[in-house]
């Protein structure tokens, strides 16, 4: 960005230009942190907040600049606005963890242009993983859902989540792998199907294997899950106490673990970011636009096909196996439910939005979406709602608020929206809000006709496939 | 492709021939694999005799699974013959069957508020019936078409997964058109088929002795039914493709789009006539499922949708003759799961299982002959 | 001494047509041969076969002293051989250096865990293969700062020269060039000719063609095979070739080869 010569800023980086620019985000950033306190509540406050966010990194100035900026934003100022409302955090834990989530799904989709529609499996291999070994759920196993108690002590001890947070890493791989290896082979849309059904799978076996043993409890999900420890200072009662006093508020051992998996989450979408960009920018990087590109070139060029997208496929996974820990771990809850097709959808709506392959793009992607799943629309439904209690009217008719079905709750209609946004996205601006440079060209390119003999084999014909 | 003048009655005996193949074949087959399992694990269930409980509940499970057949085979021709022509798969296919079941369910609510049904077996309930079907079909067919031309003809020529991602968005997007216009008029998203016309009743085949019992095997009015418009439509479709002017004009375009446009055929509009033919079975289907399963709601597109395109997989995707053959394996298979498994897993593993069963039918397929159990080598244009 | 390449009976089928048809094809070391024939004999898949993209139905393809049939195409590019692509086919939405880095894949040292640690021998490597790529584009006779161009932004001629620089990056003893002059104008065919020539003589390395251009094919064939339907139909030096009878009745059927023996006859 830096280096972008002013010919090249649009007309808000220009203004955003130089030490002025500096001040006026500066200024901006503070204006809306001030707000925050004043109302901790408002949506245009929050928006205002998360808005500055992306002022930081759009404005042009110097790399460690705008790293300190937003660092200093991230790490202090929300945790601290955070104090007089602890939605903040838990809006920050979700977009981090989902920003993380469609950065891998970016890896299979963006870099190696394998369209994956059950990736939120390996968020739940992740997720059960720990619910499983992090709860009493290996007491259980012999007992049908719904017919136990709580016993006042877990198998492993809740510190055990660190460990399991790496063997959810390597849990998440090998499955991408174990999906990988039979399917990789199948065509771009085919391989959409397929795993569109994996994912299904995954989500009628954590339904249903709660018989014969009683593995995942059914549809009623595991819970309690542990949270990991916290360092004793953290949890006493002196220093909830200092923290009450500067909120305002009583702040609760609840709000504390807020504060906690909001900076594990953003710790974890650093290293993801790290990676993602590292990945891109190596020859792993340049073997999957290859292959994205022109598999038939690629692999005459000596690009082994199969091990490549199986690569992308363990590497996309793995951040969504380390995600789910950490969720079921945030949630203390995890249930078969969250892990539906419109989740799989919904992430790769973030990688689409943003812009596919472009990682800056994905986490701006991850955010709105985020922001339109648990802030917006509740917001909106919450306002239809209190509007409904009330003797108003729907404007420009005569039907009165309080006779509008609840069953029109604009929370429960994401996928109108996301529905809306994949197509108008596909249409108007496939390369995203923030486009990848190389996908821009691609998404943008005029069909090459191929002549025959063009046809890699094993692409779609096993008998004499491609054995890699 | 031989010239030859089609002869009209051998396209309808033709596919009648091989739909009886298809049927009988699986039948035979199917159950000959579940006798035979049920023999081997005879041993291992002492409450009841495994043999004897197979063999009873055996033409019951082959009437639903038929029923099922005919239905999947239906929707899954909307599949096969988008992607004949387009190699694109219709991920809102079974959206498209959503809506027909709801504009035939709607009618038919309509109509008995007019207190038109009859609540006992006459021909008026078969017309109306049948006026819902075709209703049905003309809103589906409508918005199959409105569809294409709105989210697919534009992203035509795009890299392969643009037009995928955007059918996955209108997939969405219309499922919850439907619950949000159900909700506003009706305050509830899913509505209920009405009951008449006796449709429920059941008339008895036969009576099996058994252990000194009589088991009646009967068969319900609807079945018959179903099976009846499923077998129409799918000849019907086989001689307008196979014996018409405009099935020539669709197999070409499915054969080489750019020479047939060269040669003088309407690509678009032959494009979107395969769309309306497509979703116009799709919406009879619809209406069919809703009758059969008594309700319609917004979300019943998606597993038959995706059955559907397994069946189409199955039978070898792009062809007509393979998207009734899928259907029916698969419709025959998903009936076999639903009722044998939990018998003979003692319970383990129910009829739960059955959804897994189709996908894991799909990957099997996909990994080992993706051309189809009737795709030669070449019907694929990669 | 053994060929470099050596093709045994190789038979291609698709579904009931026999592509190629029992194909014997021996080609030295440090050669440069030629493979010739109508349109639709079946010379491209003679090179898909070679380069493990097809399998062979029948018989064996060796390598350097080793069997090549039913390999990776990658692991035979990782042997030594690469090729370019009748419709030439660059990844063309990368720029023109990242191109021809891909085809340094077999022999960049870079590994997954290097590149996220950004360790110095991965630093080193990524260089190293920058480097050899920016030599092989100066080599193929690019001129300088081409590298960060958008590949399909460039004219054929040049698009033809990347391809050849994309498959040197790998290093290979033997090289595999399908159509490399079609389309291109006189002026570019002769410096094309040039350039083969010194990728036998400055590199070493031996090439084969598939080439329609007779003016081609005779100026710097050393070998030459002639396909037709799949079957090899001759071969030997440009000289026994041109006057195959065989050849000349493929090439213009088999009336205008009577006239022409006849003509010659006459005089």
């Amino acid at each position: 960005m830096s280096a972008q010569s002013s010919a090249q800023l649009s007309p808000i980086q220009r203004m955003l230009k130089g030490p002025l620019g500096l001040i006026l985000v500066f200024a901006i950033s503070v204006g809306a942190s001030y707000l925050f306190v004043l109302s901790p509540r408002s949506l245009i406050v929050r928006l205002l907040l998360l808005g500055s966010l992306l002022l930081i990194y759009y404005m042009p100035q110097k790399g460690w600049i705008k790293l300190l900026f937003g660092g200093v934003m991230l790490l202090i100022v929300l945790p601290y606005l955070g104090l007089f409302n602890p939605f903040l955090m838990e809006l920050g834990f979700q977009i981090a963890a989902f920003a993380t989530l469609a950065l891998g799904l970016n890896i299979v989709v963006g870099f190696a242009g394998l369209l994956d529609l059950g990736y939120v499996a390996f968020f739940a291999v992740g997720a059960y993983l720990w619910a499983f070994f992090g709860s009493q759920q290996i007491w259980h196993m012999d007992e049908p859902p719904g017919t136990f108690t709580i016993y006042p002590t877990f198998p492993f001890p809740a510190w055990w989540f660190w460990p399991f947070l790496i063997v959810g890493i390597i849990a998440a791989a090998i499955t991408g792998i174990m999906l990988g290896f039979p399917v990789l082979r199948l065509r771009g849309d085919y391989l959409a199907i397929v795993t569109l059904g994996f994912g299904e799978v995954i989500r009628v076996l954590a339904n249903n294997l709660d018989k014969p043993i009683n593995l995942t409890n059914g549809p009623q999900g595991i819970t309690p899950i542990q949270r990991p420890p916290l360092p004793a200072y953290f949890t006493s009662q002196e220093f909830l106490n200092q923290l009450s006093d500067i909120a305002g508020r009583p702040i609760s051992l609840n709000d504390i673990y807020g504060f906690f998996f909001y900076f594990v989450a953003i710790v974890v979408l650093i290293i993801a970011i790290f990676l993602a960009r590292r990945l891109d920018n190596s020859k792993l990087g340049r073997s999957w636009t290859a292959i994205r590109e022109d598999d038939v070139a690629a692999v005459a060029m000596g690009v082994p096909l199969r091990r490549t997208k199986l690569t992308a496929f363990a590497i996309g996974a793995s951040f969504s196996g380390a995600m789910g820990v950490i969720y079921a771990a945030n949630r203390t809850f995890v249930s078969p439910e969250t892990f539906s097709l419109t989740a799989s959808i919904s992430i790769l709506v973030m990688v689409i939005l943003g812009g596919l392959g472009s990682i800056p793009g994905v986490v701006l992607g991850a955010a709105i979406v985020t922001l339109l799943n648990i802030d917006f629309l509740q917001t909106l439904s919450l306002q239809l709602s209190s509007l409904r209690q009330g003797s108003g009217f729907i404007p420009l008719t005569s039907i009165p608020w309080s006779s509008l079905p609840t069953q029109l709750d604009p929370a429960r209609y994401q996928r109108l929206f996301f529905g809306l946004l994949l197509v108008v996205m596909m249409i108007f601006r496939p390369e995203g809000i923030i486009p990848s440079q190389r996908q821009r060209l691609e998404l943008h390119e005029e069909p090459v006709d191929e002549p025959e003999g063009a046809v890699i084999e094993g692409e779609i014909e096993p008998d004499h496939k491609l054995e890699n | 492709m031989r010239v030859r003048r089609p002869n009209p009655l051998m396209e309808i005996l033709r596919p009648l021939g091989q739909l009886l193949l298809f049927i009988l074949g699986s039948s035979v087959v199917i159950s000959g694999i579940t006798i035979l399992i049920a023999v081997l694990i005879r041993g291992t269930r002492t409450d009841m005799d495994l043999l004897q409980i197979t063999l009873v509940l055996l033409p019951q499970v082959l009437i639903d699974g038929i029923v099922l057949g005919f239905m999947y085979a239906t929707i899954a021709l909307g599949y096969t013959m988008v992607y004949g022509v387009l190699e694109f798969i219709n991920f809102a296919h079974g959206e498209f069957f959503m809506f027909g079941a709801f504009a035939g369910v709607e009618l038919l609510i309509w109509m008995q508020g007019q207190g038109w049904l009859p609540a006992d077996q006459s021909v008026m309930a078969y017309v109306f019936l049948g006026l819902a079907i075709i209703v049905g079909m003309i809103v589906s067919g409508t918005i199959s078409v409105t569809t294409e031309r709105i989210a697919y003809r534009p992203l035509r020529g795009a890299p392969r997964l643009v037009p995928l991602i955007s059918a996955i968005g209108v997939s969405f997007l219309l499922q919850d058109v439907m619950r949000f216009y159900q909700s506003a008029v009706n305050g509830a998203f899913y509505r209920s088929f009405p009951t008449f016309g006796g449709f429920s009743e059941r008339i008895t085949l036969f009576t099996l002795p058994l252990d000194g019992r009589d088991i009646t095997i009967a068969i319900q009015l609807t079945s018959i039914v179903i099976i009846v418009a499923g077998i129409v439509m799918l000849v019907g479709l086989n001689y307008l493709v196979n014996a018409t002017r405009l099935g020539k004009a669709i197999r070409s375009v499915a054969q080489d789009r750019n020479t047939s446009y060269l040669m003088g055929v309407d690509v678009n509009r032959i494009i979107a006539l395969t769309f309306l033919i497509g979703g116009a079975l799709g919406g009879a289907a619809g209406v069919l499922w809703a009758f059969r399963f008594t309700r319609a709601d917004p979300y019943m597109g998606f597993l038959p949708g995706l059955k559907a395109f397994t069946a189409a997989v199955l039978g070898g995707i792009g062809s007509i003759v393979g998207a009734m053959l899928g259907g029916m394996v698969l419709g025959l298979l998903e009936s076999f799961a639903a009722s044998y498994l939990s018998i003979f897993t003692q319970g383990a593993f129910g009829a739960e299982y059955k959804d897994i069963f189709a996908f894991a039918i799909l990957i099997l397929i996909l990994i080992f002959r993706p051309s189809g159990l009737l795709g030669g080598k070449t019907t694929q244009k990669a | 001494m053994a060929p470099l390449l050596d093709l045994q009976g190789v038979t291609k089928r698709f579904g009931g047509l026999i592509a190629v048809n029992n194909v014997n094809l021996a080609v030295d070391k440090g050669t440069i041969t030629s493979v010739i024939g109508p349109n639709g004999a079946g010379k491209t898949t003679i090179f898909n076969t070679i380069t493990g993209i097809y399998k062979p139905d029948e018989g064996d393809v060796h390598f350097d002293g080793q069997t090549i049939a039913g390999k990776r195409p990658d692991q035979i590019t990782a042997l030594g051989m690469c090729r370019t692509f009748q419709n030439i086919r660059l990844f063309h939405n990368m720029t023109v250096l990242e191109n021809v880095m891909v085809g340094g894949h077999t022999q960049s040292k870079s590994t997954v865990l290097g590149a996220v640690l950004r360790t110095r021998s991965f630093k080193n490597s990524e260089e190293e293969t920058r480097q050899e790529a920016s030599r092989l584009l100066r080599f193929v006779g690019l001129p300088a700062g081409l590298g960060d161009q958008i590949a399909k932004n460039l004219p054929y001629g040049q698009q033809r020269r990347i391809e050849i620089a994309r498959a040197l990056a790998s290093k290979p003893k033997l090289i595999l060039l399908d159509e490399p002059t079609a389309g291109m104008n006189p002026q570019e065919t002769e410096s094309a000719i040039r350039l083969f020539r010194k990728l036998r003589d400055d590199l070493g390395i031996t090439v084969v063609l598939i080439e329609h251009d007779m003016k081609v094919v005779m100026g710097i064939s050393e070998y030459i095979s002639v396909i037709d339907y799949g079957q090899k139909i001759a071969e030997g030096t440009p000289d026994q070739v041109r006057k195959n009878q065989r050849v000349i009745e493929a090439y213009l059927g088999r009336s205008a080869a009577a006239e022409i023996a006849a003509h010659e006859g006459a005089n």
